[in-house]
């Protein structure tokens, strides 16, 4: 038997569905190397021209990753201070 | 005869993949340090025997090496073994490398079993698409290779640490705490995500390009599909306190099943448009 397909297709979705693609990707991206946090730092004057720095953060996910984060940052600040 | 030197290569990084897994098993269960400093090196030899190996590979046959099981478990073996190797230095994760080594070795040599030569792949594979879509998909089932041992780790050292005295329970308390390794299982999957996303993205241009539709409902699409549905599941369970840890670990090691269904699982028993006989 000789016979040959023919396939017309038309997807007026594409590019919605490749908008979609680009922000999954993005959100995903976002979501897992960028983590939000807010950070307080209080100033408690000790006399002497001495102050004593305090530190706290607080964040709303991933504080397993965030928790070594905001270690390394306290030693920089450390560093940075003496 | 002489060998030629690809699969000299292949030699090489299994017997470093099998010496290193043994040094590093003993080394998991004795801590004994000169044991790891012999694994170490056998685990970086093994990897880097893989990748130059792939790359002479090509460079002799001319035909892009990852698309059959022999190539493609190649570079899943040394994708493993190298995002293991970067989260053992960053994290001083070595203790668990034995394990990694050992499905490495295993993933490595079942690969070798299906060597066929070299024979260029199906007109319908032959795009640059083999060049972006396979390393990736196959570098996202690597970093939940390495997510699954880390949660087998972390489900071992649940349940012995209820039931474990005295020598077990000290011999536990060496290894990182149950919610460092949950965060370690939660990075290597916040590397594979992304990746089998890109993959199942690129899979679907491919898929466009050479057989007229983005989405078909092949075994390996609906695979891929089930597998990217349950680590989504594992992240979002992951929010969760009730979940994170034991329950969410469990997700992990079925999620790894599913992977290891959807790539091989589907190429051996299914027949659709992944299965790759020519």
């Amino acid at each position: 038997v000789m016979y040959s397909g023919f396939q017309y297709r038309h997807d007026p979705g594409v590019p919605l569905v490749g908008i979609g693609a680009f922000v999954l990707l993005t959100g995903l991206i976002i979501c897992f190397y960028f983590v939000p946090a807010r950070l307080y730092v209080r100033v408690d004057d000790i006399g002497a021209q001495r102050s004593r720095v305090g530190l706290a953060a607080t964040t709303v996910k991933g504080y397993d990753v965030f928790e070594s984060e905001f270690a390394r940052l306290v030693v920089a600040l450390k560093a940075d201070n003496s | 005869m002489t060998l030629p030197l690809d699969e000299i290569l292949i030699g090489i990084a299994l017997g470093a993949y099998t010496l290193g897994a043994l040094a590093l098993v003993i080394y998991f269960f004795s801590q004994d340090e000169s044991f790891r400093k012999a694994g170490v090196p056998l685990a970086i030899l093994g990897c880097l025997a893989q990748f130059v190996q792939l790359a002479v590979r090509f460079e002799t046959t001319h035909v892009w090496p990852l698309l059959n099981l022999y190539g493609s478990l190649s570079l899943f073996s040394a994708m493993s073994v190298a995002i293991y190797i970067g989260f053992a230095f960053r994290y001083r994760l070595w203790f668990a490398g034995g394990f990694v080594l050992a499905l490495a070795a295993i993933f490595l040599a079942y690969g070798v079993t299906w060597y066929e030569g070299t024979m260029p792949p199906v007109p319908s594979l032959q795009s640059y698409w083999a060049k972006i879509h396979v390393p990736i998909v196959v570098s996202s089932y690597a970093a939940f290779l390495v997510a699954f041992v880390f949660s087998c780790i972390y489900l071992l050292k649940y349940y012995a640490a209820r039931s474990g005295t005295g020598a077990v329970a000290r011999w536990l308390a060496s290894f990182p705490s149950l919610p460092q390794l949950d965060a370690i299982v939660y990075r290597a999957v916040a590397i594979g995500l992304p990746l089998i996303s890109i993959g199942i993205i690129t899979g679907a241009m491919w898929a466009h390009e050479a057989w007229g539709a983005y989405w078909q409902w092949d075994p390996k699409e609906t695979a891929a599909l089930f597998s990217w549905i349950v680590y989504l599941a594992y992240m979002h369970l992951h929010t969760r306190h009730a979940w994170r840890g034991l329950r969410t670990n469990w997700v992990s090691v079925i999620g790894f099943a599913s992977i290891i269904f959807c790539y091989l699982g589907v190429n051996i028993w299914i027949s659709g448009l992944h299965s790759y006989k020519v």
